[in-house]
């Protein structure tokens, strides 16, 4: 591990999670969403990104948590790992800081097993909800995000 | 056998026993007649030769004698006597033949000579018819006598001496009664054989009888069974009496039987009409509430109109004591009245007296009214100018009122406005904090932007930085603004309400304002109405004095027309008292039908 990470803080479903900076292209309040029918939950729809058509995606019922809804203050991380380019429903933005290595630890037994499999790290300050460090690459790398996807 | 045809056959028997006697009896006499007659020519021959041998034998002239006299009858009797007897003995002549000479007379004959005695020489003795005959013819003659127990046959000889008829006559006599055979001896055989005559005809009685009595029975049997109503016997033996009776006993069996069926009837119509009376006398003592039953005879009908009249009576009656009810009602209800009326009446009376006091004591307060009215006249008029200052004073405070209003409305105008303004305000610091919230966003992007150009974004990443702190610190002066907006607005709405509700409290004020004024104009208007009263009492007054006057005088007349109905009513109430009476009667009277309801 590095020393600090710069990462972007965001609550998804009351829980905080943190995505690193690099993997991070914009972040937007919600935007007009054109839904797709006939796709599953996580998929909410597709938005239009100067141009660009961008998939939406609520990773909740993804980790396990409770769907999210879109309400007027919900954001969008546009996110881009591996040359594929989405955006995340978060609820907030809260700020975005730099993360010290030492307080990282590894996920233990107490983490929710949907949510292992997607988190690489587990920050936890003193007195403060545990921030859940994205792996950006299983996330986007994951069966159900791919679903659709051919070629 | 019977007892009728047994007491019969005993009559006839006794009958025909003495019958048979009577007839063995009178054959006995007549047998015994028959034998003495028979006896009587065997007899005469006898005493005849008797005679004649003993004329033959008669001394002649010792009779001769006698006829002269010369001889005494008893020298006759020993002359003659000697010669009889020895006459007897030479012929045997029994002694039941007893010889006489007699003498005829005119009109009877003398007993010359009788061998039996001599005292009867010179005896009368009869003189037969036969007598006179044989002196007459010369021819002997007989006679027969019977004289209780002897049969006396005397053959008469005529006495000639020489060729002239003496009046002597020889008697030759015989009591022939030993020479019949006694009478029970006689009757002995004709009695036998009377008896079983007797018994033969009894024999036959009794045989001719049975069937009788079997006949007779069987009538009996079946009267009696006739009697008792029972079904006859049928005859099994071939009667020969009564045939015809028996063949009638079953015409009068059927006879009896329908007299039988019509006493019934009759009984049971004797019982009907007993139940009929017994629910008629019922009816009679008062009890509507029986019912005949009806049949389907006359009596039926009878029974149907009987109910029907109960009926139409019990509806009348009903009718009755309803009325008389209704009657002891009204009566109660008119002595009531009558009650009430008398009592009014006295009241009355005694009220008159009341208000002629009264009266006199309205006199006295007439002339006390006056006086009061002139003062308050006075008093209105005192009123009348109070009334006319408050009004004015009213008047100046309504003015101050409206003022009051005018201004608070100025006002009110000037913090509506400063809601607005603050309003707007609060508009403009969302705006900014709008704003200030996308410039962060921005910031954030373009943080992001400078990590991702690495090295080469460093100083930008420090000027997004810069940029976002600012952003934040607007953000927070624009939620400060927009906190101290909201303050503002909470005292200007604070405000509003507490000038609107001054408001409405001068309005109210105001209402109350002229409430107060309406009511001066009111009590001024009364105070006039007032003092013009006060004038018209001290007037009227003048005119209740002559009126109570009259008062007095009316009430006099009241009094007296008091007495008189009460007079009245004490009449009318004699009268109900007697109608009630009447009515109790009535009731009396209908209270013992019973009704069935």
């Amino acid at each position: 591990m590095q020393e600090e990470i710069k990462v972007s803080v965001i609550r998804i479903a009351q829980k905080l999670f943190a995505i690193e900076i690099k993997y991070i292209r914009e972040i937007l309040p919600l935007p007009k969403i054109t839904r797709v029918p006939n796709v599953d939950v996580q998929f909410y729809g597709v938005f239009n990104l100067r141009g660009k058509i961008i998939p939406l995606i609520d990773i909740a019922p993804v980790l396990g948590l409770p769907r999210q809804q879109t309400k007027a203050g919900t954001f969008v991380v546009v996110c881009e790992v591996n040359g594929k380019v989405s955006g995340l429903l978060a609820e907030k933005v809260l700020d975005m800081r730099v993360l010290e290595s030492e307080l990282m630890q590894v996920p233990d037994n107490d983490v929710d097993e949907n949510i292992l499999p997607f988190i690489s790290a587990v920050y936890k300050k003193a007195k403060k909800e545990p921030i859940y460090v994205l792996d950006m690459i299983s996330v986007f790398e994951s069966e159900e995000l791919n679903k659709y996807r051919f070629a | 056998m019977s007892n009728d045809i047994r007491s019969l056959f005993t009559k006839i028997s006794v009958t025909a026993f003495f019958l048979f006697l009577m007839a063995a009896v009178a054959v006995t006499f007549w047998q015994f007649n028959k034998e003495q007659e028979r006896l009587i020519p065997c007899k005469y021959n006898e005493l005849s030769l008797i005679g004649t041998a003993y004329v033959q034998n008669l001394p002649l002239d010792t009779l001769m004698a006698v006829e002269k006299g010369q001889l005494s009858p008893a020298e006759l009797f020993t002359a003659l006597q000697k010669h009889t007897r020895q006459f007897r003995l030479k012929y045997e002549i029994p002694q039941t033949v007893n010889l006489k000479i007699l003498r005829l007379k005119d009109s009877e004959s003398e007993i010359i000579f009788d061998e039996r005695s001599p005292k009867f020489a010179a005896k009368a003795y009869d003189l037969w018819l036969e007598m006179s005959e044989a002196y007459k013819t010369d021819r002997e003659t007989w006679h027969f006598e019977k004289r209780g127990q002897t049969a006396r046959l005397s053959v008469i000889h005529p006495l000639k001496v020489g060729q002239k008829m003496t009046r002597l006559l020889i008697l030759s006599e015989e009591d022939l009664s030993g020479y019949q055979a006694s009478l029970p001896a006689i009757f002995l055989p004709i009695g036998v054989v009377a008896l079983g005559a007797f018994v033969l005809f009894d024999l036959i009685l009794f045989l001719l009888l049975r069937p009788l009595n079997r006949s007779f029975k069987f009538v009996l049997e079946s009267l009696t069974r006739l009697r008792d109503n029972r079904s006859l016997l049928k005859p099994e033996f071939t009667n020969r009496y009564f045939s015809d009776a028996i063949y009638l006993l079953g015409d009068l069996q059927s006879r009896l039987e329908t007299v039988h069926d019509i006493e019934k009837v009759r009984a049971e119509e004797q019982q009907q009409i007993k139940e009929f009376l017994r629910i008629v006398t019922a009816a009679a003592e008062g009890d509507f509430t029986v019912k005949a039953s009806v049949t389907a005879d006359a009596l039926g009908a009878l029974s149907d109109s009987f109910n029907l009249m109960i009926d139409d009576l019990s509806v009348l009656i009903r009718d009755v004591k309803k009325a008389a009810g209704q009657v002891a009602e009204s009566t109660e209800n008119i002595l009531g009245n009558i009650e009430e009326m008398a009592k009014g009446a006295v009241d009355q009376a005694a009220q008159t007296e009341n208000i002629t006091e009264l009266a006199r004591e309205m006199n006295e307060l007439i002339s006390d009214t006056n006086e009061s009215a002139q003062k308050a006249a006075q008093s209105a008029q005192e009123a009348r100018e109070a009334a006319t200052r408050g009004s004015e004073i009213i008047e100046k405070a309504i003015n101050v009122m409206y003022a009051i209003r005018d201004s608070v409305r100025e006002s009110m105008k000037q913090v509506r406005i400063l809601d607005e303004n603050s309003a707007r305000i609060g508009e403009i610091s969302d705006f900014i904090a709008e704003i200030s919230s996308r410039t962060n966003l921005l910031a954030l992007n373009a943080s992001i932007e400078a990590a991702r150009a690495g090295d080469a974004g460093k100083g930008f990443s420090v000027v997004a930085d810069e940029i976002r702190n600012l952003a934040e610190r607007t953000n927070t002066s624009a939620e400060e603004i927009s906190k101290l907006i909201e303050d503002i607005q909470k005292s200007v709405t604070l405000t509003l309400r507490n000038i609107e509700k001054g408001n409405r409290e001068v309005g109210k004020g105001t209402h109350l304002m002229d409430g107060a004024g309406e009511a001066l104009r009111e009590i001024l208007e009364k105070v006039k109405v007032s003092s013009d009263s006060a004038t018209n009492i001290s007037e009227a007054t003048k005119d209740q004095t002559k009126f109570s006057r009259q008062i007095t005088i009316s009430l006099e007349e009241i009094a007296g027309i008091a007495r008189e109905t009460a007079d009245h009513a004490q009449q009318s109430k004699e009268a109900a008292a007697r109608l009630e009476a009447l009515s109790l009667e009535l009731n009396r009277a209908v209270e013992k039908f019973k009704l069935s309801n």
